[in-house]
């Protein structure tokens, strides 16, 4: 998807300079004006418009947020030999995309949700540019219970599980945290102990 | 200023704003992604606005609108 825009805002930039060079002449005619307002207001348009859409695409690919050294220990927590892990078991048995492991997670599903992940993440560029990066990141808020409820609410192993049966109405009105029982978000003393799993060979 | 002025201004703005882009197309991290929204969209959003700004211009002068 990248190379298409690639090569698409390539040639749009060509088109560009060249209208910027024989600005005066396109102004001379009707068909010049039409070129002028194609060529500088209706393509730049789509094409920044497919490139903002491509870029929110991207950014919430795994090997993105793994391009900073500070997941690291995160993403490899992806890999701990822990069924109590929630990151690891979420991808060890497939219950996210593994393209977009933190995204899936780490995102909000209420209204303006990716809006919102978009600015947290701009919030983490500016502390790995400009501050000091915390030894171990914490959530700008606590996570909140309709996240995992997203998917969760009506499948069969939640609606059926006896310790979720007393406790449904707190976790749905959010008095209750799912992280009060589920504590281990991501192992991370599993990671410094290289506790692993590993696909056994056939 | 000249209207052609303007409208070249405007085109090498939105030309500005697109190599911008397409610099940070060519690979996204987390800083590309923010200098593609902070820098690249505004560029081309400016040179946009200069453009029909003009186009406005030349309109009320000739009383098209």
């Amino acid at each position: 998807m990248s190379t298409i825009l690639i090569v698409i805002v390539g040639a749009v930039v060509v088109m560009v300079g060249l209208i910027a060079y024989a600005a005066g002449a396109l102004t001379a005619n009707r068909l010049g004006r039409l070129v002028l307002l194609g060529g500088l207001a209706i393509l730049p348009l789509v094409v920044t418009g497919a490139g903002v859409a491509v870029g929110v695409h991207q950014s919430s690919q795994t090997e993105f947020c793994m391009s900073c050294h500070e997941m690291e220990p995160y993403g490899k927590s992806l890999f701990v030999d822990n069924p109590d892990s929630l990151a690891a078991v979420h991808y060890q048995k497939r219950l996210i995309s593994r393209d977009s492991t933190c995204y899936a997670c780490h995102t909000d599903y209420a209204m303006f949700g990716t809006a919102k992940a978009k600015l947290n993440g701009l919030r983490h560029v500016w502390v790995h540019y400009f501050r000091t990066i915390p030894e171990r990141p914490k959530l700008y808020q606590p996570y909140p219970n309709y996240n995992c409820l997203h998917c969760h609410a009506d499948a069969r192993p939640y609606v059926e599980a006896e310790s979720h049966r007393e406790v449904r109405a707190e976790l749905e009105n959010g008095t209750r945290s799912c992280l009060s029982c589920h504590e281990i978000a991501h192992d991370l003393e599993g990671v410094k102990a290289q506790n692993f799993w590993q696909v056994e060979s056939p | 200023m000249s209207h052609e002025k303007r409208i070249r201004i405007a085109a090498l703005i939105v030309l500005a704003g697109l190599l911008v882009q397409l610099f940070s197309t060519l690979y996204w991290t987390p800083l590309t992604f923010v200098i593609f929204t902070a820098l690249g969209v505004p560029l081309v959003l400016l040179g946009i606005v200069l453009y029909l700004s003009t186009v406005w211009k030349i309109l009320k002068e000739r009383k098209a609108l």
